[in-house]
């Protein structure tokens, strides 16, 4: 599904992402995990095309084809998805309205003719009836006056109407209570099919308690430090990302 | 202004003003021009015309449009088509019978052109209406409205006795023909006038449109309004007024005048490329009157848009709340001057003043100017004034759910106009308002930035 290559990222002088490596197959569930200012967020944002990073080296490619090159947009209607850490709140146009664009918008792309408002606001009940968002919510502008936890399920259902291939969920578990939590997951496993992959970032375990990972990725100052099933993302519950961390200096290359 | 342009409306006052319309009211309108010849025209040493200077702007041979034009063919993009309304038209200011339509009204309701009830003979009533302004001759900055008072042909009058709630809107259309090739450019001097006895309701729309498209250098037209509005005790106005003359210049002054409890809802939406001012003055002289004042404005090219909103309270317990939203594309300048006067008998009185801009063009600019002058007790002020930019992480948020980048500016330009589309709350205009509104309609799919 997406093939990362050796991808090196930089904010403004800095370089943050030193050499990623992540692979990502069709149907599977990958986590990201590491500890704050690891990277995480910065490799979900140059996947998605969102401006403020400069890519120096490596490459990054969807189903074959260079992702790095194209426009968000294009990214979207490749198939790509970012749930934000910190999804903005943009007063004035609805969320209904903001995925009545978005639907429409790729599927313009698709060459499908545009839904009318009925069948718009039909297909909206039906994908996202497992995130219990009230339309009361729906009808306010995008993610205006929303808790923590409605902004993440926001984020959950937008995803489940644009039906993405690839979904980069960025700390989507972060500040969600046990129910919302919960709800997240339900959304996300709903969503597991053959044809579509995730890629969970996450600074907890919490979240892969409910949706189960194929594989397990910790970053760490900007590199992949090592990579395991799901028992890895059990051992940094319990040791911490610093033991991980310490372990990884003295005996490199032991990744899995 | 030039000496030409001076000269040239000397010149057509002395050929005019005979023919036209109102006999009885010529002496009155040779005062005026006598003052205007005096005043001449505002420049930018006055506060209020500093952004707007129509000495560099007209710098042209305006020629009063003396004669009347024919309507063009086709009507361009009525506001409330499909709604029931009674209209009348006026094509470079003068009345066009053939287009308008004033269907049954209630006994004692006068809805006419203005031409109409002067050529019907002295009235005194009217005289006085006519007189019944803020800028009167003598105020710093009247050139324009005495200018008006000796050169305006007609406009709207409407009158609504005590007690008589009005139905259908009534709309007020202007429309500039395009300036014959190589002709004159033509200026109209348009007066409506609006009297509401008491607990008397109307809704009332005021509409200039403009068949010129917009262009570089001169504005090759003119309209210069004043728009009257009175308000006796407990009546009620919902006043809309919209521009969309992006090639003509537009300077009016509008005054509103509240009785005790009156309640005028006044909204203006307009865009420009050329030049556009708009004053409005409103006094609260009775109790617990209350005026609500929405702007949306946006210019483009070099345009330059201006709003005054002036409110003088004078009782007690009187309400005003203004609230303007300024959007500017390519070098254009928005100007937005709110004043808020609170005399010494309106104890308990409330004021909002709201100013926001959205700078869209890297050479545009916003100019706000918020102004209280508090003397009474008791009252409640609010204001705030902001100039920002589009925000560009939420243009990266729509554009990561696969809109293109220049749909998501139109859609966060139509977000920040959104609010104050929401209190302009005139149903019959909702369809034409999603059509204009900078940033484009929500439902349709392809939409550039204007
Ligand atoms: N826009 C930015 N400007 C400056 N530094 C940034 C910016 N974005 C990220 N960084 C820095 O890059 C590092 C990684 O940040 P981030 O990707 O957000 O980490 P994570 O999501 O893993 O917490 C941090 O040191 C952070 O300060
Ligand atoms: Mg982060």
């Amino acid at each position: 599904m997406i093939e990362i290559r050796q991808l090196q990222v930089a904010v403004g002088e800095q370089l943050i992402l030193r050499g990623v490596d992540l692979e990502v197959g069709a149907g599977e569930v990958h986590a990201v995990m590491g500890p704050n200012g690891s990277g995480k967020s910065t490799l979900a944002h140059v996947l998605a095309g969102m401006p403020g990073y400069t890519v120096r080296s490596g490459q990054a490619q969807l189903r074959g084809v260079d992702l790095l090159s194209m426009e968000p947009e294009e990214r979207a209607a490749a198939g790509l998805f970012l749930g934000f850490q910190y999804p903005v709140e943009i007063p004035g146009i609805s969320n209904l309205q903001l995925l009545k664009e978005a639907l429409n918008a790729l599927r313009l792309r698709r060459s499908e003719k545009p839904l009318d408002a009925v069948e718009f606001l039909a297909l909206v009940r039906k994908r996202g009836r497992f995130v219990r968002m009230p339309e009361e919510l729906l009808r306010r502008g995008v993610n205006e006056g929303f808790s923590g936890g409605e902004k993440k399920r926001n984020e959950i259902l937008q995803m489940a109407v644009l039906e993405p291939r690839l979904a980069i969920l960025d700390e989507t578990d972060s500040g969600l209570d046990v129910d919302a939590l919960r709800i997240v997951a339900e959304g996300i496993n709903a969503l597991r099919t053959p044809g579509r992959s995730f890629l969970l970032i996450t600074h907890y375990q919490r979240l892969l308690q409910h949706v189960e990972p194929d594989r397990v990725h910790i970053l760490s100052n900007g590199r992949i430090l090592c990579s395991g099933g799901p028992e890895l993302a059990r051992a940094v519950e319990e040791q911490g990302y610093e033991q991980l961390e310490e372990e990884a200096s003295v005996d490199v290359g032991s990744v899995a | 202004m030039s000496a030409p342009a001076l000269q040239a409306f000397d010149r057509a006052f002395q050929a005019l003003h005979r023919r036209l319309p109102g006999a009885w009211f010529r002496e009155r309108r040779a005062t005026a021009f006598r003052y205007f010849q005096e005043a001449g025209f505002p420049g930018p040493e006055l506060e209020g015309w500093r952004y707007t200077d129509p000495r560099a702007w007209l710098r042209l041979e305006l020629e009063p449009a003396a004669v009347p034009v024919a309507a063009p063919p086709v009507l361009p993009d009525a506001p409330l088509e499909g709604r029931e309304h009674d209209v009348l038209v006026f094509v470079g200011g003068h009345y066009c019978a053939a287009r308008s339509r004033v269907g049954a009204l209630p006994p004692g309701v006068r809805l006419a052109p203005l031409c109409q009830v002067l050529d019907a003979g002295r009235d005194e009533i009217l005289a006085q209406a006519l007189d019944d302004l803020p800028f009167v001759e003598g105020g710093a900055d009247a050139g324009f409205s005495a200018l008006n008072t000796a050169l305006f042909n007609s406009g709207l009058f409407l009158r609504v006795p005590d007690g008589v709630r009005l139905e259908r809107p009534v709309h007020v259309w202007h429309l500039e023909p395009e300036a014959a090739a190589g002709g004159p450019p033509r200026c109209a001097h348009v007066r409506n006038l609006c009297l509401l006895g008491r607990g008397a309701a109307a809704c009332v729309y005021e509409s200039y449109s403009s068949a010129a498209a917009p262009g570089s250098g001169a504005p090759k037209s003119l309209v210069n309004s004043v728009t009257q509005l009175r308000l006796e005790d407990a009546a009620e106005l919902r006043h809309c007024k919209l521009l969309r003359c992006d090639a003509a210049a537009h300077l009016s002054y509008s005054c509103a005048q509240l009785g005790t409890r009156a309640h005028l809802h006044s909204c203006y939406f307009g865009r420009t490329e050329a030049l556009a001012r708009n004053e409005l003055q409103v006094r609260l002289l009775g109790r617990a009157a209350r005026a609500e004042l929405n702007g949306l404005y946006s210019a483009a090219g070099n345009g330059r848009h201006a709003c005054l909103a002036m409110v003088r309270h004078l009782q007690r317990e009187t309400r005003g709340d203004a609230f303007y939203r300024g959007i500017l594309y390519g070098a254009a300048h928005g100007i937005f001057h709110g004043a808020v006067h609170i005399e010494e008998h309106a104890a308990h009185s409330e004021a909002t003043q709201s100013n926001a801009n959205l700078l869209i063009g890297e050479r545009s600019r916003a100019y706000t100017r918020p102004e209280l002058h508090i003397h009474a007790d008791e009252v409640q002020c609010r204001h705030g004034a902001t100039v920002g930019r589009l925000d560009d992480a939420s243009a990266a948020y729509l554009q990561s759910r696969g809109l293109d980048a220049v749909r998501a500016r139109a859609l966060l330009v139509r977000a920040f106009a959104a609010e104050a589309m929401e209190r302009f709350r005139f149903p019959d205009l909702q369809d034409w308002l999603e059509r204009h509104v900078p940033g484009g309609g929500l439902s349709s799919g392809a939409l550039g930035i204007a």
